[in-house]
């Protein structure tokens, strides 16, 4: 009996440690079909695992998996270097084309799943994140983890460099412009280029440009019976109209400015 | 009264046909005086002097827009009657009220215990006072001279009497911009344009009504002081800068727009002395005076939002110093690379100071709510109580055209014509058209700050347009962009023409006098640039005067119909026109004011907050004054928990009375179902683990009251307080019972009882429900209840002594009986 509970607990502490080794070395465990079993489903356990199922090979053409792998090992990033990374806690995901007979045996036919996997007990519904409902961006995941188990990761997300790149692009170019025209810097005051960028930025932001950058709207109406270009309800706009809109504010400047050229 | 109220429709009548003509007649006051300073310039045989004559056109038209601009917003007290609107006055309304009782150290000092309970709220310190200062000034000024006005009346119609001043303040900004003509054109915009108006109708008593009488004021002050260079007007613009700090929060937007019009025009090049001193003043007097409102305090030297300023003041110091080096050193001309270099040098370490400092803590990075105006998705994900209010979020372009009309389209090309005549006041309008319109685009409330550069850029627009067309009889139109008149502002702007490129040889703050300007002058432009004919111009003049026309019928309407609802007095109109008053909003609130205790604490939604501590005079939790978040979280969280948890949280805050919002009887919108999301999302933030936005949604996603919505909402305590026993009734004969008719679906859950809170008061049309909040149930009695049957048997044999006694004969009234004390006091109740 003693010798019994002894292997028990040997064999709860030797899985604890793999996990702890393998999450160390890669925040986000992979498992085929046998650790899945090994680590995940079988007891004893006193851990909760978060695992993500998804179908990564190019094969399975699904692209919305490889953005939610993204943000998922964000959060398993955060999480390994965050100072709330415990022996508890594991996140660990399994490919289809590793192992088709975990779909099967949870009874999955889509992907991605998030499941959490809570110490001793086997999942619940609510265990399962909805993504239909919540998008799978790392900010819902942590919440979720956060709902589940009660660990609140801070994320850490790497800078985007690639929304610099533009505005970097600009300064460079301004000032590759200045070291051309050093000699004659004249063409900077000139006011007829001053002129149409200040009216052009006017014009973008009284067209309810931003409006559409926040709320992120249909370019047209998506009712099939209706080709609508513009919005019934004074709430809301689609991204069309706001260029017809601009494109008229424009013409009525051109038109009244060329009265006097 | 009724004899009142006649008398303002006539003269609301007048108004309306005096906003209709208002166009016309400046098209007619422009021709006039183009037609006048056209026979100066022919023959000076004219009997009228011209001067006189346009001076009088611009008093006339000035009145006239300063008389429009207060009728027409009159609409909300000809219909309703003269009381405070919505939320925020009546807050302002309440501490104008506490100041002229109890004076201005009082109010300082105030601390308004009706408030944040139990926290209290320190009035003095967290208000800008400038509001209710300039009331409590005008007020005490009419009892000096007694007139007894009550000081409801003058809060209502302040920000009229505001309006009207912004009007003139409007024309001298624009005289001093452009030409007097364009002025007359911009007061008459800025008069009745719906986005000014929509926050300065009589009755909103808010910061916005005076504040941006006095933002346009700075202005006008600022651009006087950078055209003279005088420590005068700088000084001037640091007082009413220091009036705009005691009035409002946006003047952020000055302290910014300033230095940025500094530092553009030190980047174009255009320094001078007079842009020296006048920057220098300026910055050092209002920052000294904007520090001794208590509410921004240190803010000044501390917050990133006045860190442009600050930077642009060492950048303009230094700059002086070179300049001034370059002047005095010998061929300095050989070293100018050099002055260049050290003017870059100079920037860059005061960036890196005001970044320095901001890592070391000692300056505050930008604020939430300032951050969420550059980065737009900012506050919608950290900060759902801003996203909430709806006036921030981002304006689509209808709203644009809806509030400017006309006045929009136009606005472009008023920027364009600015550009391309470039001095230095124009600079700055144009930078105040490029960040307003952003602000606009970001917050569809700071639309406000939009409208009075609008009006004033397509004034510029429509003057310079009319300048042309407008004049018939001469075709004097030049190539000269700026058409000289023979007033001194029009010689003011062509002399600085002249002067722009000497620019550089500072300090010539006055042009030349009689230098020239009367058109006679250049003869040779006059030769042949009209190509358009009398007649077409004739009938481009009357195409523009017709839009000017339905302009100020647009604005008319939208003022009344749009903009001068009270808010608190819901009007509905029948089939056969006629008008039928919702008044429940005032009905709950009195019967608040009358039938509670004196103490009791209200818990709502913090929309209400204000106005039950302004009309009921009872305690509330939360109000509009959002600056502690999980205060309203835990409201929320009570609001959106279901009874018995809800009562937990009820009891913690010593609620005794609940009070929500319910449009679902008469279909009004607005209710507290329609907010609810957001309660569920502010208590989410801060208690993710008990509240859980997806719970109350259906397993669609969807926010249904009906059947099949989701139970977390259908038990829930708000859901609860609005549909108990609406279930009952039947509204329509077409509907079931209870059938909600914002909703327009049938209620999910119908037939439920209170088990914590029972019915207190609910108003004539349900919109206001008001729940006492019961006090802690007594435990179950015991089965084998002894000690209460002893109890019981002891009140019931004294109350039978009592009426014993009395019976007795030959009792001595009042003799003192020392066993039996209690019964004397019985005997007196």
């Amino acid at each position: 009996m003693i010798s019994k509970v002894l292997s028990k607990q040997d064999v709860l502490s030797e899985k604890v440690g793999q996990l702890t080794d393998l999450s160390l070395q890669k925040p986000l465990i992979r498992l085929n079909s046998e650790r899945f079993k090994y680590y995940v489903t079988s007891q004893p356990r006193n851990y909760s695992v978060f695992v993500m199922l998804t179908a990564l090979a190019p094969a399975r053409k699904c692209a919305i998996c490889q953005d939610a792998h993204n943000e998922y090992e964000l959060v398993a990033r955060s999480y390994r270097y965050s100072n709330a990374f415990s022996k508890s806690v594991f996140f660990a995901m399994v490919d289809f084309d590793d192992a088709s007979d975990i779909f099967q045996s949870l009874k999955l036919n889509s992907a991605p799943v998030f499941i959490h996997f809570p110490p001793k007990t086997s999942p619940k519904k609510s265990d399962y994140m909805d993504i239909h409902r919540r998008e799978f961006s790392a900010e819902q995941v942590a919440k979720w983890v956060y709902e589940r188990a009660d660990i609140r990761i801070q994320l850490i997300r790497p800078p985007n460099y690639a929304q610099f790149l533009p505005i970097v692009l600009i300064i460079t170019a301004i000032l590759l412009l200045f070291y051309i025209k050093r000699e004659t810097p004249k063409i900077f005051y000139s006011p007829i280029i001053w002129g149409i960028i200040t009216v052009g930025l006017v014009c973008y932001y009284i067209s309810g440009q931003t409006w559409n950058r926040i709320n992120k709207p249909p370019f047209t109406s998506q009712r099939k019976t209706d080709m609508g270009l513009f919005a019934n309800d004074s709430n809301m706009q689609y991204v069309a109209e706001t260029y017809i809109v601009r494109k008229h504010i424009i013409n009525i400047d051109i038109s009244s400015n060329n009265s006097w050229l | 009264m009724a004899a009142k109220v006649t008398t303002n429709q006539s003269s609301i009548k007048d108004d309306s046909e005096l906003t209709a003509n208002d166009p016309e007649l400046q098209t007619n006051v422009s021709s006039k005086k183009r037609l006048s300073s056209s026979s100066n310039m022919l023959a000076t045989s004219s009997l009228i002097s011209p001067t006189g004559l346009t001076s009088l056109i611009s008093f006339i038209v000035l009145t006239c827009a300063y008389i429009s601009g207060f009728m027409s917003r009159l609409f909300s007290v000809i219909r309703f009657e003269s009381i405070i609107h919505e939320f925020d006055p009546w807050f302002n309304y309440r501490s104008t009220a506490y100041m002229t009782e109890n004076g201005f150290y009082n109010f300082l000092n105030w601390f308004d215990e009706l408030a944040w309970y139990p926290l209290g709220r320190i009035v003095g310190g967290t208000i800008y006072p400038g509001l209710m200062v300039t009331s409590g000034v005008i007020h005490w000024f009419l009892h000096m001279i007694n007139i007894p006005i009550h000081i409801r009346e003058i809060c209502v119609f302040l920000a009229p009497f505001f309006s009207g001043l912004t009007a003139l303040a409007t024309y001298l900004f624009t005289k001093e911009l452009w030409s007097r003509r364009a002025g007359l054109f911009a007061a008459a915009f800025i008069a009745i344009a719906p986005g000014y108006s929509s926050r300065s109708v009589a009755g909103s008593y808010d910061n916005e009504g005076i504040a941006i009488f006095a933002l346009m004021f700075t202005y006008f002050l600022w651009i006087r002081s950078v055209k003279t260079g005088s420590v005068f007007w700088s000084s001037c613009t640091a007082l009413s800068y220091f009036y705009m700090v005691s009035a409002w929060g946006g003047y952020v937007f000055i302290i910014n727009l300033i230095p940025v019009h500094v530092f553009v025009l030190i980047v174009l090049r255009r320094y001078s002395l007079r842009l020296y001193v006048s920057y220098s003043i300026f910055y050092i007097l209002g920052l000294i005076l904007s520090m001794q409102i208590p509410f921004v305090g240190f803010q000044p030297v501390r917050t990133s939002e006045h860190m442009l300023a600050a930077g642009v003041f060492a950048l303009l110091q230094a700059y002086a110093f070179i300049d001034y080096l370059y002047t005095k050193i010998p061929r300095a001309a050989d070293i100018k690379q050099l002055f260049f270099g050290l003017i870059m040098i100079v920037g860059l370490i005061v960036f890196a100071a005001v970044v320095v400092l901001t890592y070391a803590g000692y300056i505050a990075p930008w604020s939430g709510r300032f951050y969420s105006l550059w980065d737009t998705n900012y506050a919608k994900i950290h900060i759902p109580i801003i996203a909430s209010v709806s006036e921030h979020q981002p304006t689509t372009w209808t709203s644009f055209f809806f509030d400017l009309h006309l006045l929009i389209c136009l606005f472009p090309v008023g920027a364009w014509f600015c550009i391309k005549e470039l001095t230095d006041e124009r600079v700055f309008i144009v930078l105040y058209a490029v960040f307003a319109s952003y602000f606009a685009g970001v917050m569809i409330r700071l639309m406000l700050t939009l409208t009075p550069c609008v009006c004033v850029l397509a004034a510029i627009a429509l003057s310079k347009t009319l300048d042309y067309y407008a004049d018939t009889e001469t075709s004097d139109m030049s190539t000269s962009p700026v058409v000289p008149t023979n007033d001194g502002d029009g010689d003011d702007t062509e002399s600085d023409k002249n002067n722009r490129n000497l620019y550089d040889k500072a300090g010539k703050p006055k042009p030349i006098p009689g230098r020239r300007g009367t058109p006679g002058t250049n003869p040779e432009a006059e030769e042949d640039t009209s190509i358009v004919s009398s007649n077409i111009k004739t009938v481009v003049v009357i195409c523009i005067a017709m839009m000017l026309m339905l302009f100020a019928v647009h604005c008319t309407w939208v003022t009344s119909n749009a903009y001068s609802s009270p808010s608190i007095v819901l009007a509905s109109y029948n089939n056969d026109g006629s008008r039928y008053i919702i008044d429940d909003f005032r009905e709950a609130y009195y019967w608040l004011r009358k039938n509670t205790p004196e103490r009791a604490r209200v818990m709502s939604w913090w929309d209400y907050g204000y106005q039950i501590a302004g009309m009921g005079n009872r305690t509330v939790l939360v109000d509009n004054n959002t600056w502690n978040n999980s205060h309203i979280a835990l409201v929320g969280k009570a609001m959106s928990s279901n009874e018995t948890e809800a009562y937990k949280i009820m009891t913690m805050l010593d609620v005794d009375y609940v009070l929500v919002i319910f449009g679902g009887m008469i279909g009004y919108s607005g209710d507290d179902i329609n907010k609810f999301l957001w309660m569920v999302r502010i208590a989410e933030g801060e208690h993710p683990k008990d509240i859980r936005e997806q719970d109350y949604f259906t397993e669609n996603g969807e926010f249904r009251v009906d059947r099949t919505g989701s139970p977390v909402l259908l038990n829930c305590l708000m859901y609860k307080l609005c549909y108990y026993r609406f279930g009952e009734l039947q509204t329509d004969f077409r509907s079931p019972p209870g059938f909600d008719r914002t909703r327009h679906v049938e209620i999910g859950n119908k037939n439920f009882d209170l088990q914590h809170v029972e019915e207190a008061y609910t108003t004539e049309h349900w919109i206001v429900r008001i729940y006492k909040v019961k006090k802690l149930a007594n435990r179950l009695q015991a089965k084998n209840a002894l000690r209460q049957v002893q109890r019981r048997k002891s009140i019931y044999s004294t109350t039978k002594k009592v009426a014993g006694q009395a019976r007795k004969q030959g009792v001595i009234l009042n003799k003192p009986q020392i066993k039996k004390g209690t019964k004397i006091s019985k005997r007196k109740t």
